[in-house]
């Protein structure tokens, strides 16, 4: 069921690609951002996170620009949308050394309602595979491994090439293959539909005002959205809790 | 003197008691033994003397004896006692008294002449006490002192003529004070009164914490004295003072030496004219202090050093603190005391470049000599503070090559790291690669390449290995050839070539199509082929009549028209066609 949807989830993707409007010319870009970094030294912050968010409106993006972003974010105090931000660009650059500090730095700002169960060697592994590439990245590594394991495939016929190659070769290639479809599969099911807290709120039992609360969430948060209805989207916390919030407290990544 | 002893029922002996001593004249300083002799039992317990006046008694042990006497069997226990006289003179051990089984039997008063060694000749004894031959005193520079105050507690403990050994550090009941630990004690000969005194000093600091009249001591000495043993002295060339001392067989006694107590009053400092800084250090105390480097880039290290020495109480003396430690980050100063200095190291990290010095530190202590308040400073010390340095440089802090410098715990600040200055390449919002179209066109193209790769291996694959689909799928090459050159053949009116050719062509199709041996083919093997095909009769008539056809016109060279030719052409193409879509 879960793969399912992670399937599903990689056909939205594909779908979702091509929506073909004007988009800001690269120059235009390039000195917006170099006009947002202007005011960021500055200490103008409202003002460099303006500047970049013009370029975001100009349908332009990239990790730099959420990466420039979120700082501003996080020093107008805004820790929800840095945070936000940060995991954007956590989705073009995963590796940036700067972005994984930031991001850390700010998550230990989040309040905490709970102690995070400390995570074992399995997942510590499998999230840091997941984690260090991009979707692209671990989308072009299966493609790539398939179309691999079909030319080897063909060029052991060819060569004629012994059993034992043809074994390691192709079980090499197949445990690969299944070590990044599946890392894709978990991504793309880790990274669809989560949304960043940016305003401290409850989460009620019921989309109400009136409703009871069940938890509170707070700003940099991360939970996962499962539904939208009336202004009101019901999430998930990390541990499994559900609750309604308003749609505006919050923002999907 | 009575003594109930609880003896095992006694063999109906006689039972009798003596005392004796092995001599009866000694010096003072000296014991004598005494032993107790019990005849006629040995079921008697050890038990102490009771306390005699003039002597310190000493259990020694017991021993048990039985001896036979004109065939009388006689046993005995006694117990030794070491009777150490405290005075010189004509002393009496009492008579003594031990109960067994509710008999008391009593010994007879000895006497003993103890004489004092120190007094020349046998002239008439003074009556000296052992007291007077060793003994401590306890002594403090002044009764009236303040609180506070050091002062020098000593105890000397004097011996004559007694010989004293495993001397323990002077004890004594010190509530009210704070002390310090023994001074190396010093020894010395001194002459009082015509006596000639071995004396040991002993001396510490003292503080008194709390005002008013207080005691101390007394001090107890404890050591062991030697005793002289006067029974064997000249016995034997063995055991002559030589030996004695050598081999130290000199009896050991330990001893307990009390002084008297001293009174002291303790007054309270005066009030008046006590400065601010007063921390309550009271005796003669001089302070220092100085700061290294004394300039330094912000976030760089000072070290402040601090010293307080002199005759005081260090321990209660505190040192003065920083004014403007706001101006400062401050780590925990390190405190030590050695002998009589007393240190602090503390490390200041500037703030700012706006910090230009370190105040003066104000010190003060109540001077006893003086009687009055005496105050210093120190400082103000001034300092240059630069800016922290852009390009990491090395900076050299300190530089005096202490070895005492303090590494303080790094503290890392916390703050996010700064902004991408390159913007790098924008690309539209949420364009990836794998919603390009061009991704996946490429993608397709590759798949296809490898696909098509894998057909073409099949295909040459199977041309090698299998001869049969070889021939079969050569089948209609060859045919095609073949017709083209029939055709040829039929133009030129060339029959019997033409129908040479047609049978062999039809021939070796047929062969290679349907997987007959070539020199087998005739249409019995034909039908048998094709029969689960659901052949058209019409064609395998054709093929008939073909093969017919040729056979006769090869043998009978007859005249064809060429109508014919062109008829036999067409079947044979037409028989072929089918054969192309039927078989396969």
């Amino acid at each position: 069921m879960k793969w399912t949807r992670g399937m599903i989830g990689v056909v939205l993707l594909l779908m979702s690609a091509f929506s073909a409007e004007a988009a800001m010319p690269q120059q235009e870009a390039v000195s917006q951002f170099v006009l947002g970094n202007q005011a960021y030294k500055e200490g103008a912050y409202e003002k460099a996170i303006e500047e970049y968010r013009a370029i975001l409106e100009g349908d332009r993006e990239n990790g730099h620009l959420y990466y420039n972003l979120a700082n501003a974010y996080f020093k107008n105090r805004q820790l929800g949308y840095s945070i936000l931000n940060y995991e954007r660009a956590r989705r073009l650059m995963p590796r940036d050394s700067d972005l994984k500090f930031n991001l850390a730095y700010a998550e230990s700002l989040v309040r905490k309602t709970a102690q995070p169960e400390p995570a074992g060697f399995v997942s510590e592994m499998i999230s840091g595979h997941v984690n260090f590439y991009t979707l692209d990245e671990m989308f072009l590594m299966t493609t790539v491994l398939v179309v691999l394991l079909g030319a080897v495939f063909l060029m052991s016929r060819f060569l004629k090439w012994p059993r034992v190659m043809k074994t390691v070769s192709r079980s090499v290639l197949i445990i690969l293959i299944l070590v990044y479809s599946i890392g894709l599969i978990l991504k793309v099911r880790v990274t669809a539909d989560q949304a960043v807290i940016v305003s401290n709120t409850p989460a009620n039992f019921e989309p109400l005002e009136t409703a009871t609360m069940r938890f509170e969430l707070f700003e940099g948060m991360k939970v996962k959205v499962l539904r939208y209805k009336d202004g009101w989207v019901k999430v998930e916390r990390d541990d499994g809790l559900l609750g309604w919030v308003t749609q505006t407290s919050l923002e999907e990544i | 003197m009575c003594m109930l002893l609880t003896a095992a029922p006694a063999q109906a002996q006689d039972i009798s008691i003596e005392a004796t001593v092995n001599v009866n004249r000694i010096p003072l300083g000296s014991a004598v033994n005494l032993t107790i002799t019990i005849k006629g039992t040995q079921n008697v317990s050890a038990f102490d003397l009771p306390p005699i006046p003039d002597f310190d008694t000493k259990f020694i042990g017991p021993s048990r004896n039985i001896s036979v006497v004109n065939n009388q069997y006689t046993t005995s226990i006694s117990f030794t006692y070491s009777m150490l006289p405290l005075k010189a003179g004509k002393l009496q051990i009492p008579m003594l008294q031990v109960t067994i089984d509710g008999n008391t039997y009593s010994t007879d008063a000895i006497m003993l002449d103890v004489y004092d060694p120190a007094v020349e000749g046998d002239g008439p004894q003074a009556e000296t006490e052992l007291r007077e031959k060793i003994f401590v005193q306890l002594q403090v520079p002044s009764e009236e002192v303040y609180i506070n105050e050091p002062m020098q507690v000593k105890v000397f403990l004097y011996t004559s003529g007694v010989a004293i050994r495993d001397i323990q550090y002077p004890k004594m009941d010190m509530t009210g004070f704070i002390d310090e630990a023994y001074e190396q004690p010093r020894q010395y000969q001194q002459v009082i009164e015509g006596k000639r005194f071995e004396i040991v000093e002993f001396e510490k600091s003292v503080y008194p914490t709390r005002t008013g009249e207080l005691s101390i001591g007394p001090a107890q000495v404890d050591c062991n004295i030697v005793m002289r043993n006067n029974r064997r002295r000249g016995s034997s060339l063995m055991e002559d003072d030589f030996f004695s001392a050598f081999f130290d067989r000199g009896e050991k006694r330990p001893a307990k030496l009390l002084s008297d107590p001293v009174k002291l009053t303790v007054k309270p400092l005066p009030k008046e004219g006590q400065p601010a800084s007063f921390t309550g250090g009271v005796g003669n105390l001089d302070f220092s202090a100085d700061i290294s480097p004394a300039e330094v880039n912000v976030g760089d290290p000072i070290t402040l050093r601090m010293k307080i020495q002199g005759k005081g109480n260090l321990n209660a003396v505190a040192f003065p603190e920083l004014k403007n430690s706001d101006q400062f980050k401050l780590y925990d100063p390190i405190i030590k005391e050695e002998g009589r200095v007393k240190t602090l190291e503390q490390v200041l990290i500037p703030k700012s470049t706006d910090v230009t010095e370190i105040p003066a530190f104000d010190f003060s202590y109540f001077n006893i000599s003086l009687n009055k308040y005496v105050e210093s400073r120190e400082g103000p010390f001034p300092i240059k503070v630069s800016p922290a340095e852009q390009d990491g440089g090395l900076t050299m802090v300190g530089g005096l090559g202490q070895s005492s410098i303090i590494v303080p715990p790094e503290q890392l600040g916390e703050d996010i790291v700064f902004i991408k200055d390159s913007p790098g390449k924008f690309h539209r919002l949420g364009q990836r690669m794998y919603n390009s179209v061009s991704f996946y066109v490429v993608l397709i193209l590759v798949m296809a390449a490898l696909i098509g790769g894998y057909i073409w291996y099949r295909l040459t694959h199977r041309l090698e290995t299998d001869s049969a689909f070889a021939r079969k799928l050569k089948a209609s090459k060859l045919a095609k050839r073949g017709l083209k050159h029939t055709q040829q053949l039929m133009e030129q009116g060339k029959e019997q070539e033409f129908y040479d050719e047609t049978f062999k062509l039809l021939k070796r199709y047929l062969s290679d199509k349907l997987v007959i041996p070539a020199g087998t083919v005739n249409i019995h093997q034909v039908r048998e082929k094709v029969k689960d095909l659901s052949f058209d009769e019409m064609i395998l008539s054709a093929v008939k009549t073909t093969f017919d056809e040729c056979e006769s016109i090869r043998y009978a060279s007859a005249r064809i028209s060429n109508g014919q030719m062109q008829a036999t052409q067409s079947r044979v193409q037409k028989v072929i066609e089918y054969f192309e879509r039927k078989v396969r």
